[in-house]
């Protein structure tokens, strides 16, 4: 028998293959396509060019920009510094803070859930700068208690970063909290907003963080260009990392991406005017995929808190089920799993068994990235096929065979809270 | 159903694992199943196998397979299952899990699904062995 027998569902009216993998990449929204394009055509200037009206033409875009980026966070023009993207501005953050940070020892306090651009930046700190490193765990719905973070900074400590929002399981830290705690002892506050600037109303200021990074391709922008958010009253003590033209207020030299640059201001625009009413929309229908999938199969566990959460973002486990299997029967859904075999590494997602669960659990995890594109037809969809799919792998599961009894199933429960 | 791209998962062992056709069980108590299982620790995987052997002819007639893991593990219980069928029980162990890794193409990081499979038989015709002795004793 083939692996998933065709039902009614494949008439819903959608375009497959579908996309729900939106914390890996947005789909560029065609208005700012149009925006770029002059920028790779006619307009080529470079915006370092002061002195003609090419390079005029680039400024010109560029300051535009960098105007609607900081205006979708809260911030100045002035302190907005394109880069490459989130994984150079975390670079940026970190290995700046720390390498003009001349006072020894020096310590730096992150989060265990935090992305590998930022714990690659701490570990390389650690052990290059000598810079001791405190990882706050996080409890079973991903959150960092802030207390525990007020008892980890010492007087050595340079720097506090936290993410904003997990790009596993959605989860939003308390930062304003945070921040609050971390100014109150002197220590500047980083936060990675990748995931989160775009997606959610986010105000530097309110949250009053130093540091900020943001990626555009998780906002409906282009690939290959963020910006790294840099408080200017009270600034923190930043060292570039990548030197030469002293481009970006000296700390981040090289030629501006103009093309991708206006493209992330356009995306960023579109944000600020639109994000209120998709928020709404996007977590409809987030809630209505988790219902479907509940009221159609025991044993899913949601992975993450339930309220603090990105509202785009859903991230289920599947009992008996591994999360690749799944993702490679869904064929014509895209979404990401926290299996060890889905990804590079030999270990399911460090996120997941952050929260508390069993190895089991989080290879079972499967990551659901909604966007303002999503239908509810697509969420229907997915969650029946989903559904079926996840029905048919317990069928092949010697596990569930083993441990169900008719109907109730409380091995199910028991593996899922890893009794 | 959409056109599959290459991209996502026309390999031979994505194929394998869509398609499987020897999923399911066979009472495990019956005189002419045997039934073997095999565990990889470290993955967590399992992968059930049983066969169903001719008495007179000492042919395997049905193989099937349940597998927990990851598509790998499940494309290499199916085609193990699927390669056994029809061979004398004699014989059965001469599909080697180079030759299920190989067919599948998997990845070296997967080779042992192959071998946990090939483990799972090799168990499964021990456990028919067992019982047709005990049969020939009594
Ligand atoms: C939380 C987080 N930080 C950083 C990054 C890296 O962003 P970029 O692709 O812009 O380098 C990502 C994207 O994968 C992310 O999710």
């Amino acid at each position: 028998m083939p692996l998933l027998p065709a039902t009614g569902a494949d008439s819903i009216m959608v375009t497959l293959p579908i996309y729900m993998d939106s914390h890996a990449t947005t789909r560029l929204d065609p208005r700012v396509l149009d925006a770029m394009l002059p920028y790779l055509g006619e307009h080529f200037g470079n915006a370092s060019s002061r002195t003609h009206p090419f390079g005029w033409k680039a400024a010109e875009a560029v300051d535009a920009a960098r105007h609607q980026v900081a205006e979708l966070i809260g911030a100045r023009s002035s302190e907005i510094v394109f880069t490459s993207g989130a994984t150079e501005s975390n670079n940026l953050a970190i290995k700046g803070v720390i390498a003009a940070h001349d006072a020894r020892p020096c310590h730096l306090v992150t989060v265990v859930t935090e992305h590998h651009a930022v714990l690659d930046p701490c570990q390389r700190v650690e052990a290059e700068q000598g810079c001791a490193v405190t990882r706050l765990g996080v409890d079973s719905d991903g959150l960092i208690d802030p207390n525990e973070l007020t008892a980890a900074i010492t007087p050595h400590t340079a720097l506090v970063s936290v993410m904003a929002a997990n790009n596993e399981i959605g989860v939003r830290q308390p930062i304003a909290a945070i921040a609050e705690a971390a100014r109150a002892r002197g220590v500047p506050v980083h936060t990675d907003a990748a995931q989160a600037v775009g997606r959610v109303p986010i105000d530097v200021g309110a949250l009053g963080v130093d540091l900020a990074s943001v990626s555009a391709h998780k906002m409906h922008g282009p690939k290959g260009v963020g910006a790294l958010y840099v408080r200017r009253s009270r600034r923190a003590k930043l060292v570039p990392i990548i030197d030469g033209g002293g481009h970006e207020y000296g700390l981040r030299s090289g030629t501006l991406n103009v093309p991708g640059i206006v493209g992330f201001g356009k995306a960023a625009a579109l944000a600020s005017v639109e994000m209120d009413a998709t928020v709404r929309q996007i977590a409809r229908l987030r809630d209505r995929l988790w219902e479907q999938l509940r009221s159609r199969l025991h044993g899913v566990q949601l992975n993450g808190s339930r309220t603090h959460r990105l509202p785009h973002n859903l991230n289920v486990s599947f009992a008996h089920v591994d999360g690749q299997a799944l993702l490679t029967a869904l064929d014509d859904v895209a979404v990401s799993s926290g299996s060890a075999c889905a990804s590079a590494t030999d270990e399911p997602s460090y996120v997941v068994q952050a929260l508390g669960a069993t190895r089991e659990r989080a290879r079972a995890s499967v990551r659901f990235g909604l966007s303002r594109e999503t239908t509810e037809a697509e969420v229907d969809y997915v969650a029946d096929k989903v559904a079926r799919v996840v029905m048919r792998l317990r069928d092949l599961s010697p596990l569930a065979d083993e441990s169900t009894d008719a109907g109730c199933d409380p091995a199910v429960e028991e593996w899922l809270t890893g009794g | 159903m959409a056109e599959r791209t290459a991209a996502a998962g026309g390999s031979a062992s994505a194929e394998r694992f869509r398609e499987a056709r020897h999923a399911g069980s066979m009472p495990a108590g019956a005189e002419d199943v045997g039934t073997g299982r095999a565990e990889a620790p470290r993955h967590g995987d399992v992968t059930r196998l049983q066969v169903r052997v001719d008495p007179g002819t000492g042919i395997i007639r049905d193989a099937r397979f349940k597998a927990f893991g990851c598509s790998f593990a499940i494309a290499s219980a199916d085609l193990v299952a699927d390669r056994v069928t029809g061979r004398a029980l004699a014989s059965a162990l001469e599909v080697t899990a180079d030759e299920v890794g190989a067919a599948l193409e998997l990845p070296a990081a997967k080779w042992y699904c192959a071998e946990l499979a090939y483990d799972a038989l090799r168990a499964a015709v021990a456990d028919y062995e067992t019982k047709r002795d005990a049969q020939i004793e009594t």
